[in-house]
């Protein structure tokens, strides 16, 4: 990454973090503009978003190790999906209501709910990564690979769980987005792994036949067909129809990150920004999924029947959230390009395998 | 021998109540829409007693106007919080915060809870709201003492005033005026119903006053459909 990315970035993740603090220690819920009729928001999009492409990120990661018979895949995959992890983590922390008091859901976790499961899958998969970083992964079949997987499964299962049993949310309690969610953490994981990749081992990248280029191809055709179905077979929610007309859906998600994607992968010369894309449109899919679920009262007349801006349906996020948002997914990539060169080094004597990153 | 007013003996029944152990009380709640006349003063007084603050509301009262004219109809929907049989805000609380009790009132514990908002976007009903930490009176130049008095929820004296306030942050919801039950009172928008459209009592004493009103007609509940059991009946 060149310098004036860094810098940009860098700024950027400052920004980011310090509104980040003054939200968590200063000024609490009064810089947002979540409430109670639209609890969720920007930063639940995101951490939804991460945790997916974390997932994803490692399955991709494990496929590709096992089809290139190279255990680099697989760090790059596993320490992408960490680094992720960590950041929907930082955004779910502080979506709370009381961020200091979140880590009670290791010491006193309800596992009737899936998101104790989630969190401890989360935390688990973490250990096992830093485990596997420091210890060393020499083999494709080293136990924690295997262990990583398997915490990739449960937590990106706990959390479809989660969404997928709530009554209250008839867009979320379906089949069709419990299947949308698996689909869209292996298009964003796929496409974390690319950027990964280019940024920080593009040697990986220029493996001939490495299979990612057409993977995340054939994954984001499928997510496309599963989501867009998924509505059609709902028009009867007006939930799935206020996501259905909402022009982010069609023109970022569907148009640029799906169609404009899927183009741009079909060719390697264009396959990074293919790549790019298809993280971005499944980043607004997020957005839209979460919102569109809060955009019908839960009884008649609610909104109206006492008044106040946090008692409306009407949401957009805040200055201070966009700033959190922007400067958060900074600080994911510059982590990205730091740490992952380190974790790639091959102390293989003899070895000659470059981390140099392409000049993004 | 003159009859006592409903609300007389409704007290009376929930006297009576306390003395019986708490796993074999149901508290439930009747409002009769016949009768009310959406005054709102069970919101009111409701946000009186806890002090609540911009964005959170424990019985909003919803406005339905139906027909054409002349045959035009308003009716009035009074909507505390249902304290189900089987609660889907109790099932997604990470850290198990909130919980029905022996004696049917959902609680929410403010010190455990983190305020992921996960009941928030569980309720069918819109029941719970999220304390902010905001107050009516914060653009003026002091706040008001109506705003930063204590008060009492779940048997407890809470404060939104000074640091780490426990209710700041939290999930709040109506709990059918648990620390005034404990007491034998009456639930506030019970007491201030100018219609008398609301009764409240045990759903397990068949002589209760709320039965009675019951079996006299064709009560519903709303959003039977989901199974989440509302212990909250209309008329």
């Amino acid at each position: 990454m060149n310098k004036l990315s860094q810098l940009v970035l860098g700024l950027l993740a400052l920004l980011g973090i310090g509104s980040a603090v003054g939200k968590a220690f200063i000024w609490g819920d009064s810089v947002v503009n979540y409430g109670s009729y639209v609890p969720w928001g920007l930063w639940v999009s995101l951490y939804i978003f991460l945790v997916a492409a974390a997932a994803g990120a490692t399955w991709f990661g494990f496929f590709l190790g096992y089809k290139n018979n190279s255990v680099r895949w697989i760090k790059l995959g596993y320490s992408s999906a960490a680094i992720s992890l960590i950041g929907a983590l930082a955004f779910i922390a502080l979506d709370l209501g009381k961020p200091m008091k979140g880590i009670s859901i290791f010491f006193s976790p309800s596992f009737e709910s899936p998101l104790a499961w989630a969190s401890w899958g989360y935390a688990l998969f973490i250990i096992a990564v830093a485990f596997m970083i420091f210890k060393g992964v020499s083999s494709l079949r080293s136990p924690l690979v295997y262990v990583g997987l398997a915490l990739s499964v449960l937590f990106l299962g706990a959390e479809t769980l989660f969404f997928g049993d709530m009554i209250a949310r008839p867009l979320w309690n379906s089949w069709g987005s419990a299947l949308a969610f698996v689909t869209s953490a292996i298009v964003a994981g796929g496409a974390l792994i690319y950027g990964a990749a280019a940024l920080c081992a593009p040697d990986l990248l220029q493996q001939a036949g490495n299979g990612l280029r057409k993977s995340l191809l054939y994954a984001m055709v499928l997510h496309l067909v599963v989501e867009v179905g998924h509505l059609a077979l709902e028009t009867n929610l007006p939930e799935a129809m206020a996501q259905m007309t909402d022009w982010k859906f069609w023109v970022l998600f569907v148009g640029i990150g799906g169609v404009g994607a899927i183009i741009l992968l079909t060719k390697p010369a264009t396959a990074l920004y293919g790549a790019l894309l298809s993280l971005f449109g499944v980043l607004v899919y997020k957005v839209t999924f979460v919102t569109a679920a809060f955009t019908q009262p839960d009884l008649a007349g609610l909104p109206e029947a006492f008044q106040d801006y946090r008692l409306s349906l009407s949401y957009s996020p805040s200055i201070l959230e966009w700033l959190v948002a922007v400067g958060l997914l900074a600080t994911v990539i510059l982590a990205i390009s730091w740490l992952i060169p380190k974790v790639l080094v091959d102390h293989t004597k003899g070895s000659t395998k470059s981390n140099r990153s392409v000049n993004v | 021998m003159a009859q006592d007013d409903i609300i007389i003996t409704m007290q009376k029944e929930v006297e009576a109540a306390l003395a019986r152990p708490a796993e074999s009380v149901k508290w439930g709640m009747l409002i009769d829409t016949r009768k009310c006349v959406g005054c709102h003063a069970c919101t009111i007084g409701c946000v009186s007693e806890y002090k609540l603050p911009p964005g959170v509301v424990y019985r909003p009262v919803m406005e339905e106007e139906t027909g054409s004219f002349p045959k035009v109809k308003r009716s009035f929907l009074a909507r505390p919080c249902m304290q189900c049989e089987s609660p889907p805000c109790v099932k997604v609380c990470p850290v198990g915060a909130t919980f029905k009790r022996k004696d049917g009132i959902v609680e929410i514990n403010y010190e455990k809870c983190i305020g992921c908002r996960s009941c928030l976007a569980n309720c069918p009903y819109g029941a719970r709201t999220f304390d902010t930490g905001s107050y009516y009176t914060k653009a003026t130049p002091q706040l008001q003492p109506y705003e930063t008095a204590t008060f009492y929820e779940y048997g407890k004296n809470f404060s939104r005033t000074g640091h780490g306030s426990a209710v700041i942050g939290s999930a709040r919801k109506c709990h059918f005026c648990t620390s005034r039950i404990k007491v034998g009172m009456l639930p506030v928008c019970v007491t201030t119903c100018i219609g008398r459209a609301t009764y409240f009592g045990d759903l397990n004493d068949k002589s209760s006053l709320i039965n009675k009103v019951l079996s006299s007609g064709k009560p519903t509940r709303l959003k039977e459909h989901l199974g989440t059991g509302p212990q909250v009946y209309y008329l």
